[in-house]
C-alpha cells in the first residue's frame, strides 16, 4: 500500500486511467483510489501518490496534455487543500 | 443445415465467425466483472473502467485517431451518425452527400431537411463519389468510405484535404471499411464506424469520433458518471456524450477485436478480402448471364461484390444460395439512392462479401452453388 497523502484529480474516468498510465510508465508510484467527497464532483477517482513525486507529475502532465483539475494535500484534520 | 456447412459471405452485414477472443472478453466482462464502468469506485467498476479505456485507446491506434477521449461508444454507427448530423447541423445549414449514401445518413438528413437544414448532392465522379475538385461551399460534406451496394472506394486522402483548403467540414461513414481498408483519417473530421463489421467486434457495439474543436451539441443527456452535481451534461469528453450505462461487454468484446487486428493488421486483412472479391469478380464476370457493376478492379473496392442475373430477381436467387448453405443479401441493402444511381432500383442486387475469415474454398464453393442456381 502506497502512503499517499497527495492526490491527483482529471476531469473524467478516462482522462484519470490515461494519467494512471503515463505514471505508471515513468515509474511513478501511483494509487487508484476514490476521491474524497469535499473535492468537487467532475470525476469519482483520484490517483494517490506520496509527495517526493509531486515535481514529476506537475512535469508529466505538462508533457502529457494531460487534463487535470487540481492537486490536493490531506491535512492532519483529514481535510483536502489544494496545492 | 449446421452453421458449419454455411458459406458466410455476408460480412458487410455482419462479420462471422469472430476472433476467438472477442466471446470471451465479453463473456469474462459479464461473469468476472460485471460492475459498471465510470461509476462506482469500487475495483471491480475500476476493472470495467479499464476495459473501456483500454478498447478506446485500442480502436485509437489501429485508425490513426488522435485523442481517444473523442471516441464515442454507441451501439452502431447509425446511433453516432445521429449524433453527429442532429449535433451538428442546424436550420439553414447547408450539407452535401455522396450519390452513395445508406440509409443511415438518408433518413436523418431527411428528418433535418424537414428542420430547415439544406440537403444537397455533391458533384460525384462516375461511381458516384465526391469529386476532390469540385467540393461545394457548405458547411459539412458527408461520404460513405466505400459504398455497400457497389463497394466502391472514396479518395478520403483527397476528398479530405480539399475540404480542409476550402473549410468545409468531412463526416466520413466508415461502415464497410473500417477495421478491413487502411483509411487515411488526416482530414476526416468526423468519423463513424460500426464496431461488428470489418472491426470484428460484437453486434451492438460502434463509435463516432469528432476531430477536436468539432462539438456537436448533446443528444442523448443523462447520468456520465461525473459532474453529478450539475443538470448540464459533463464538458470532458467522452462523458459529455456517452450518457447511460455503456455495453461494457460489446466494448470489451470490440476491444479484443481492435487488439487482434493490430497483430493480423488491417493491410493484411485488406489484401485477403481483395483477393477474395478479385476471384468472385474473375469467375462471375466471364459470364455473359451476369451483371456485375462498377468499379471492375478490385483494388477500388472495399470487400463486396454485388450482381445481378439476368432474368432472375435477386431474392429468388438469394434463397437458392441459402439453400445451397450460401449466406448473401439481397435487397436494396438499405441502400435505395445507390441503387438509384447504378439502375437496380427498386429490385436491388444480389451481394456477397467475404470477410477476415472467409476462405478460398469458400469462395469455390459459392461459385459451384452459383452454377446450380443458374
Amino acid at each position: 500500500m502506497i502512503d499517499a497523502k497527495i492526490i491527483a484529480v482529471f476531469v473524467s474516468t478516462h482522462e484519470t486511467l490515461r494519467a494512471e498510465k503515463v505514471f505508471i510508465e515513468a515509474g511513478i508510484k501511483i494509487r487508484t483510489r476514490i476521491k474524497p467527497r469535499s473535492i468537487g464532483a467532475n470525476c469519482r477517482m483520484a490517483l494517490a501518490f506520496p509527495d517526493t513525486f509531486l515535481e514529476d507529475i506537475y512535469r508529466l502532465v505538462k508533457k502529457s496534455g494531460l487534463e487535470m483539475t487540481g492537486v490536493y494535500r490531506e491535512d492532519c484534520n483529514g481535510n483536502w487543500l489544494e496545492i | 443445415m449446421s452453421i458449419k456447412r454455411i458459406v458466410y459471405l455476408d460480412n458487410a452485414s455482419s462479420s462471422f465467425p469472430k476472433p476467438k477472443a472477442v466471446a470471451k472478453a465479453a463473456a469474462d466482462t459479464i461473469n468476472l466483472i460485471g460492475a459498471n464502468p465510470g461509476r462506482s469506485s469500487h475495483d471491480l467498476s475500476l476493472k470495467a473502467s479499464r476495459i473501456v479505456f483500454e478498447a478506446r485507446m485500442a480502436l485509437a491506434q489501429i485508425l490513426g485517431l488522435a485523442n481517444p477521449e473523442r471516441i464515442i461508444f454507441t451501439g452502431n454507427a447509425t446511433e453516432g451518425i445521429n449524433l453527429a448530423l442532429k449535433g451538428l447541423l442546424k436550420r439553414g445549414d447547408r450539407v452535401a452527400i455522396s450519390r452513395l449514401e445508406h440509409n443511415a445518413v438518408m433518413r436523418p438528413l431527411h428528418t433535418l431537411k424537414k428542420r430547415g437544414v439544406l440537403v444537397e448532392f455533391a458533384e460525384c465522379d462516375e461511381n458516384g463519389l465526391p469529386d476532390p475538385a469540385k467540393i461545394p461551399d457548405v458547411k459539412m460534406l458527408v461520404t460513405v468510405a466505400a459504398s455497400n451496394v457497389t463497394g466502391a472506394m472514396a479518395d478520403i486522402g483527397a476528398i479530405g484535404g480539399a475540404c480542409a483548403k476550402k473549410g468545409v467540414m468531412l463526416m466520413v461513414d466508415a461502415a464497410q471499411t473500417a477495421g478491413s481498408s487502411p483509411l487515411d483519417v488526416s482530414n476526416v473530421d468526423v468519423l463513424a464506424c460500426p464496431g461488428h463489421k470489418g472491426l470484428l467486434g460484437p453486434q451492438g457495439t460502434g463509435f463516432i469520433w469528432f476531430r477536436k474543436g468539432v462539438e456537436p451539441a448533446t443528444l442523448i443527456e443523462g447520468g456520465a458518471g461525473s459532474d453529478s452535481e450539475s443538470v448540464d451534461m459533463p464538458k470532458a469528453w467522452p462523458d459529455r456524450h456517452e450518457a447511460g450505462t455503456l455495453n461494457t461487454p460489446g466494448v470489451a468484446g470490440l476491444g479484443a477485436a481492435a487488439k487482434y487486428l493490430a497483430k493480423r493488421t488491417v493491410e493484411s486483412i485488406r489484401s485477403h478480402e481483395t483477393g477474395l472479391c478479385r476471384l468472385i469478380m474473375e469467375r462471375l464476370g466471364s459470364r455473359g448471364d451476369i451483371l456485375l457493376y462498377p468499379p471492375y478492379d478490385p483494388e477500388q473496392r472495399a470487400n463486396l461484390v454485388s450482381f445481378n442475373i439476368r432474368g432472375m430477381d435477386p431474392a429468388q436467387v438469394g434463397e437458392r444460395l441459402n439453400q445451397y448453405g450460401i449466406a448473401s443479401r439481397v435487397g436494396l441493402h438499405c441502400a435505395p439512392q445507390a441503387h438509384r444511381f447504378i439502375g437496380t432500383f427498386p429490385h436491388g442486387a444480389i451481394r456477397v462479401s467475404p470477410g477476415a475469415m472467409t476462405t478460398k474454398s469458400d469462395i469455390d464453393k459459392f461459385l459451384k452453388a452459383i452454377n446450380k442456381v443458374l
